[in-house]
């Protein structure tokens, strides 16, 4: 169980790390973009920096909210098994919640990968 | 973020259940029982539910928030909780056994009032209930599951 546990631990970590990068990299890209592109106004460019920024936090706060429903899975699992708590059915509850919310991140980072990847291959 | 729906509900209703099966465990446990804490014979014990609202709409209620479509939405939903486990008061058999340590002058015991057949009804019930409630949670999961896959296939 703990074993378990770790590992998905361990791939969300993997896959946190990967999302940030992914939108580090993009941030990246798009900036470039506005400074090598068609010479936009500093209006225009301070326009989309707050809307890129405001994406970040977005996505900081769905990797943070999966992040505390794992937190909760973990610890209401950890209470029925030290008989603290009695209610199974709220733990795997909330462990399914923690399962579908973890695989909607990982299907905005494959959306978001797949942008970056279309972007790149522009370039060709 | 609230991927499933009506998980708090249905969290709130398996507990619900968990309690009442709890209840009928100890009133079947209890059915020879002729002596309680009182003194008396064991009284079996019946549990009511009460509607309440769940946190959702207390927050939308709290902050007087009513705008939005997901809060009015939500701003009705309510869910369940255990309102109280109150003592049946019917009075229970009488049986004539002297040798009894709880029978009185005339050598007559009184029995608890709780009939078996009664209670496997309500167990039936009970577990009925919470295999409902169970099929809610997994509809639920289904539902928030296929919805991600439509990201997945194109």
């Amino acid at each position: 169980m703990t074993a378990t546990i770790d590992a998905m631990q361990a791939t969300q970590a993997i896959q946190s790390t990967d999302l940030m990068d992914a939108v580090r990299q993009m941030t990246q890209t798009e900036q470039a973009m506005t400074a090598g592109g068609v010479g936009a106004s500093g209006g225009t460019s301070s326009v989309s920096q707050t809307e890129e920024s405001s994406f970040g936090d977005m996505l900081s706060g769905l990797i943070k909210s999966v992040n505390d429903k794992n937190n909760v899975a973990q610890v209401e699992a950890q209470k029925v098994m030290t008989g603290e708590s009695t209610s199974i059915h709220q733990a795997v509850l909330s462990m399914r919640e923690a399962q579908s919310s973890f695989t909607m991140m990982a299907e905005v980072r494959n959306k978001l990968v797949s942008a970056y990847q279309e972007l790149m291959r522009m370039n060709a | 973020m609230n991927i499933i729906p009506s998980l708090q509900t249905t969290g709130d209703a398996l507990n619900a259940e968990r309690i009442r099966m709890d209840v009928i465990a100890q009133n079947i446990a209890n059915a020879q029982t002729t002596r309680d804490v009182n003194g008396k014979a064991y009284q079996r014990k019946v549990v009511s539910f009460e509607a309440v609202m769940n946190d959702a709409t207390k927050a939308a209620r709290g902050s007087g928030n009513g705008g939005g479509d997901n809060n009015e939405s939500q701003a009705n939903l309510k869910t369940v909780r255990v309102s109280g486990v109150t003592a049946d008061t019917s009075p229970g058999e009488r049986v004539y056994n002297p040798a009894s340590p709880d029978a009185d002058k005339t050598g007559y015991v009184e029995m608890p009032n709780v009939k078996m057949a009664q209670e496997m009804v309500d167990l039936i019930t009970s577990s009925r209930a919470y295999e409902a409630n169970l099929t809610v949670a997994k509809n639920g999961k289904a539902m928030a599951d296929s919805a991600l896959r439509m990201a997945r296939d194109q």
